[in-house]
C-alpha cells in the first residue's frame, strides 16, 4: 500500500475487484475528487454525500473503464464525480432555478496582475462555493472541467448565450472578491 | 481585454488545477463495508438472512395455528358453559328443592364464579374487606340499610363456605389474576365495582371447585361476569339469602339498571340456545421510527407507537342479547433491529425484531342491550390498565424513501405479549401470538 504502483498496474488491479486496489485509489484521488464535489455541490456535507455515491459508482463499474495513457485516469473518475455533482444539483432542483440577476458592476475591475500564490487555494475555493449556483456551475464547467459554452449548453440545458453571461458575472464577483481579499490582507 | 481574460481564467485554472480538499474521515471503511453488499454475500449473512425468514414463517404459522385452533374451541365451549347454566336455572324454576340436590354435587363445570370468589381474597385483601368495601357503596348510592344486613349475612354464609373449601385453594392462575384485578380495580370503575358483589356473592355456594380453565376465555370481566355470575345466584342459593340478593339485582330500582336489564336478556334466553361471540380485530399501529443504520445491512431502530385493540363481545340469544365494544388505545417504544434484505433507490425490505413496552392511555368499554330486538339502554365505561406491557416482536417491513433519510413504511408482524396482569381481557390475553400491522413514518441515519 505505500509502494505507489503505476497507474496501469492500478487499473489493472482494480479492474480484478481487489480490494486493496480501490484502497490505494480512494486514498490517491479521494482529495481531488472531493475538491470537485464541494466546487459544485457548495457546501462540505452535501458533497461528501455526492463523493459517496461517486466512488460506489467508480468502484462498481470499474470494468468499463480503459486505460489510454497518461491522465485518462483522471480524466475518468473526474468526469465521473462531476457527473455525480450535477445529477445531484440536478435532483435537489437546483439548475432549473432562475438566475437572480443580481447587482453587479457593469465593468469587471481592472484584473490587475496579481500574485496568485497569496492567494490560499482553500480560500479560492470558498469563493467558488459562496458563488450563486448557477454562476457556480458554469464556472466550474468552463474553467476547471474546460469545457466549451456549446458543451455547458448542452449539459445544463441553457443557451450559450447564457452560460457565457452567467460565466462573466462569475468571474466579476470572483474578481472583486479576490480584490478585496488582498486589499484585506495588506 | 479578451486576451486578459483568458489569461486570468488560465491563471485561475492552474492555480485551482490539483487542489485536494480534505477528505471525510471513515468513509473509506463506508465503502469497504458496502462493497460487501452486493456482488458477493458472504456465506454468513446470506446464513443470517435464511434464519431470520425461517423463524419469521415459523411464528406466522404458529399465530395462524393459534387464531384458528383456540378460538374455535373456546367459542363453543363458552356457549355450552352457558347453555348448561341457563338449563339448570329452568329446571330450578320449575323445582327449586331437586334443583339443590341435583346440582349442587353433580356438576362440576360451572364453578368458576367459586374460584373468582376465591381468588378475590387470596392478593391479601380479605373478602371482609372486598365485601366491606362495596357495601359502602351500594350504602351510598342506594341507601337501604336492610339489603345491607342481608347483604352481610350472606357474606358469612360465604365466609363459612370458604373455609369449607380450603384444601380447594389450587386455583388456576387464570382465575387469580382476574380475582387480583376485581379487588385492585380502580375506584373510577364505580359500575364494575358495585356489579362485583354480585359477583361475589352469588357465586360462592357453587359447590365444587376445580382447576378447569373456565375462566379462560373471558373476553370482558363485567359483561361477562354478570352472564355467567348472576345465574348460579339465581338458582343456588339457600331461599332466604337468595331471595334479598335477587330482589336487589332485579327490582328495577334503578329505573332500566344495567343488571336489571341484563337480567332480563338472561331470563328470556333461558329456553333458547345461547351463543357468546367474541371477535378481537386484528390490532392497527401506527408510529413514527427513528432507524440508525450499524452498517449497509443492520440497524438499531426506536420510536414511538399507538395502537389500538378493539374488540366486540356478543352474548345472548337472537331477540335478547347484548353487544359491548371494547377499545383500548395504547402509546409504545420499540427497540428493534432490523436487517435490510433488499433495497433499490426507493424501496426496501428488511426483516426486525426485538421489544416493546406499551402503555394503555386511554380505554372504554361501550355496551349496549338488546331486549326483544330493541336496544333497550347501553352503558360505557372507562376502562384502565395500570400495567405496561411487554412484548417481543419480530416483523418484515416494506418502505418507500420519500427522501434518503425520510420514508413511509407498512410492517406486518407478529408479536408475543406477555401478560401484563391486568383483567382487561384483549386479543392480547386471548393470543398472546398475534398478528399486527404497523404504518409509520421512518428517518433513517
Amino acid at each position: 500500500m505505500s509502494q505507489t504502483i503505476s497507474e496501469t498496474e492500478l487499473t489493472e488491479r482494480c479492474k480484478q475487484g481487489e480490494r486493496k486496489a480501490f484502497q490505494q485509489l480512494y486514498e490517491q484521488y479521494a482529495g481531488l475528487l472531493m475538491a470537485i464535489c464541494v466546487r459544485y455541490a457548495g457546501d462540505r456535507e452535501s458533497a461528501q454525500d455526492i463523493l459517496h455515491d461517486g466512488f460506489l459508482k467508480i468502484f462498481r463499474s470499474f470494468t468499463q473503464f480503459s486505460y489510454r495513457g497518461e491522465g485518462s485516469l483522471r480524466a475518468w473518475l473526474t468526469r465521473i464525480m462531476v457527473n455525480e455533482s450535477l445529477e445531484f444539483l440536478r435532483t435537489k432542483n437546483q439548475l432549473n432555478q432562475t438566475v437572480l440577476m443580481e447587482n453587479l458592476p457593469d465593468t469587471i475591475p481592472d484584473s490587475d496582475e496579481y500574485d496568485w500564490e497569496q492567494i490560499p487555494q482553500s480560500q479560492l475555493m470558498r469563493f467558488i462555493e459562496e458563488l450563486p449556483i448557477g454562476y457556480r456551475t458554469v464556472f466550474n464547467l468552463y474553467v476547471l472541467e474546460e469545457k466549451s459554452h456549446k458543451e455547458i449548453a448542452g449539459i445544463l440545458g441553457i443557451t450559450e448565450k447564457t452560460s457565457s453571461s452567467q460565466l462573466y458575472r462569475a468571474k466579476s464577483l470572483l474578481i472583486r472578491k479576490i480584490k478585496d481579499y488582498i486589499k484585506k490582507e495588506q | 481585454m479578451k486576451e486578459e481574460q483568458d489569461k486570468w481564467i488560465e491563471e485561475f485554472r492552474n492555480r485551482m488545477k490539483d487542489y485536494s480538499e480534505p477528505v471525510p474521515e471513515q468513509l473509506w471503511e463506508q465503502l469497504n463495508a458496502e462493497l460487501e453488499r452486493p456482488k458477493v454475500v458472504p456465506f454468513y449473512a446470506r446464513w443470517r438472512m435464511i434464519a431470520a425468514i425461517v423463524i419469521l414463517l415459523v411464528i406466522s404459522s404458529l399465530t395462524v395455528w393459534f387464531i384458528n385452533s383456540s378460538s374455535a374451541d373456546y367459542t363453543e365451549d363458552l356457549s355450552k358453559r352457558i347453555t348448561r347454566i341457563t338449563e339448570e336455572k329452568t329446571l330450578f324454576n320449575k323445582e327449586p328443592d331437586r334443583i339443590k340436590e341435583q346440582v349442587l354435587p353433580s356438576q362440576p363445570s360451572p364453578s368458576v364464579p367459586k374460584q373468582i370468589a376465591m381468588s378475590s381474597a387470596l392478593p391479601g385483601k380479605s373478602v371482609d374487606e372486598i365485601v366491606a368495601e362495596s357495601l359502602q357503596k351500594k350504602e351510598t348510592e342506594e341507601g337501604k340499610e336492610a339489603e345491607v344486613e342481608k347483604n352481610k349475612e350472606l357474606h358469612k354464609y360465604q365466609v363459612e363456605e370458604k373455609e369449607n373449601s380450603k384444601e380447594q385453594r389450587h386455583v388456576s392462575t387464570r382465575a387469580a389474576r382476574s380475582g387480583y384485578s376485581f379487588t385492585a380495580s380502580s375506584p373510577k370503575r364505580d359500575k364494575h365495582k358495585s356489579w362485583e358483589v354480585g359477583v361475589s356473592v352469588g357465586n360462592v355456594p357453587a359447590s365444587v371447585s376445580n382447576t378447569s380453565p373456565g375462566y379462560k376465555g373471558l373476553p370482558h370481566p363485567r359483561s361477562q361476569n354478570s352472564l355467567m355470575m348472576s345465574d348460579p345466584s339465581f338458582s343456588q342459593y339457600p331461599s332466604d339469602d337468595m331471595e334479598g340478593d335477587y330482589n336487589h339485582i332485579m327490582s328495577p330500582v334503578n329505573g332500566n339498571s344495567e343488571v336489571y336489564v341484563l337480567n332480563q336478556i338472561l331470563s328470556n334466553n333461558i329456553s333458547n340456545a345461547v351463543v357468546s361471540d367474541i371477535k378481537h380485530r386484528m390490532p392497527i399501529a401506527v408510529g413514527v421510527s427513528f432507524r440508525l443504520y450499524l452498517d449497509e445491512k443492520w440497524a438499531c431502530e426506536t420510536g414511538l407507537t399507538y395502537t389500538l385493540l378493539s374488540s366486540e363481545i356478543r352474548a345472548g340469544g337472537d331477540r335478547y342479547y347484548y353487544k359491548t365494544e371494547q377499545q383500548l388505545h395504547y402509546v409504545g417504544i420499540p427497540l428493534k433491529i432490523s436487517y435490510n434484505l433488499w433495497e433499490n433507490n426507493r424501496f426496501s425490505f428488511y426483516v426486525s425484531g426485538g421489544g416493546a413496552v406499551e402503555k394503555c392511555v386511554s380505554g372504554k368499554a361501550k355496551t349496549v342491550y338488546t331486549t326483544e330486538d330493541e336496544e333497550n339502554m347501553s352503558s360505557s365505561e372507562d376502562v384502565k390498565i395500570e400495567p405496561l406491557q411487554w412484548s417481543v416482536s419480530s416483523a418484515v417491513g416494506a418502505q418507500f424513501k420519500l427522501s434518503k433519510q425520510i420514508g413511509i413504511y407498512v410492517e406486518p408482524g407478529v408479536s408475543y405479549y406477555f401478560d401484563d396482569g391486568s383483567e382487561v381481557q384483549t386479543i392480547r390475553k386471548e393470543h398472546p401470538f398475534n398478528f399486527n400491522l404497523q404504518l409509520g413514518i421512518r428517518l433513517s441515519y
